[in-house]
């Protein structure tokens, strides 16, 4: 009963959480061979990070830079909101933070899985 | 394949057919009825923020013990919140702020999936009608070992990875394929 196991060597290779190597595009790209997709598209809703992870490699690609300076320049920076960031907490985190007991991922990076 | 936007557009049209074809309809919203453009000075609507503060303290004291909650709703006809309340748990980690405000940064998630569909709508070389694959050509070789078990990544447009439209799965974690398990496929 229940869900069948995953097999061996068919996990992602990467994933940016405790104990796992950060993915970069090539990671993500190459694992994306490994997995067959839900539904066809335009067919059926499925939250995908996966697919916002190929959107924030949409946004390098289309501007030639990286993702958190395209939101830095084109979205924080207009708004003025000095404490979003990517990439890690602001520095006025530690004093305006707020982080719940037993959190142990807050301060993490995601890599390609940022966006 | 953006057929669901091309709908969407038609049936638009046709809504706005319908009042003059029958009598008596009620008005569409919006243009006919105006926007309320001091909605802090209702009495109705201070009096429904005055209950929801008192639900709210209730149901923070009593449900609350780790987690803080900020909440604020803003009118853009107006400067100031409409509501702004902020919520500071008992049991508190001992990092960042002991005081939660309309300051307190947060760790969003996925509420940052707007920051890239806000850039890419904001950059006019990039259509939401666009093939994936005119970013990513790459994606292409991202192929599994028989058709059904592959993307067909040039029909995946930018409004269908905004719009989780795409078929992707939700993670990277594989799920076992459905038909090897039944034998069907390698």
């Amino acid at each position: 009963m229940g869900l069948p196991e995953v097999a061996k060597g068919t996990g992602p290779s990467c994933s940016g959480l405790p104990g796992t190597k950060l993915c970069n595009a090539t990671d993500l790209i190459r694992d994306m061979a490994r997995r067959p997709p839900i539904y066809r598209e335009f067919t059926t809703p499925v939250y995908s990070n996966v697919g916002y992870a190929l959107l924030g490699l949409v946004v390098e690609a289309a501007t030639n830079q990286t993702f958190k300076e395209v939101i830095q320049k084109s979205i924080f920076d207009v708004l003025g909101m000095a404490s979003s960031s990517f990439d890690g907490p602001p520095k006025s985190f530690a004093e305006k933070g707020f982080i719940p007991v037993k959190e142990s991922t807050w301060n993490l990076t995601l890599g390609a899985f940022e966006s | 394949m953006p057929m669901p936007f091309t709908f969407v557009v038609t049936a638009a049209a046709a809504v706005l057919a319908l009042p003059l074809a029958s009598a008596n309809v009620c008005p569409p919203l919006g243009p006919v009825l105006l926007a309320p453009r001091s909605p802090g000075q209702n009495p109705i609507v201070k009096a429904a923020i005055g209950s929801l503060k008192a639900t709210f303290d209730g149901q923070m004291k009593a449900q609350m013990k780790a987690s803080a909650v900020s909440v604020a709703v803003k009118s853009i006809h107006e400067d100031g919140l409409l509501f702004n309340y902020h919520f500071t748990p008992p049991t508190q980690s001992g990092l960042g702020t002991t005081n939660v405000d309309e300051d307190t940064i947060y760790r969003v998630g996925s509420v940052s999936k707007l920051m890239p569909v806000l850039a890419l709508l904001q950059d006019s070389k990039v259509s939401i009608e666009d093939p994936v694959t005119k970013y990513l050509p790459a994606l292409r070789n991202a192929k599994g070992s028989s058709e059904v078990l592959s993307v067909e990544w040039d029909d995946i447009t930018i409004g269908a990875l905004m719009s989780h439209l795409s078929g992707l799965s939700t993670d990277s974690k594989s799920p076992p394929n459905p038909y090897s398990l039944l034998k069907l496929l390698k």
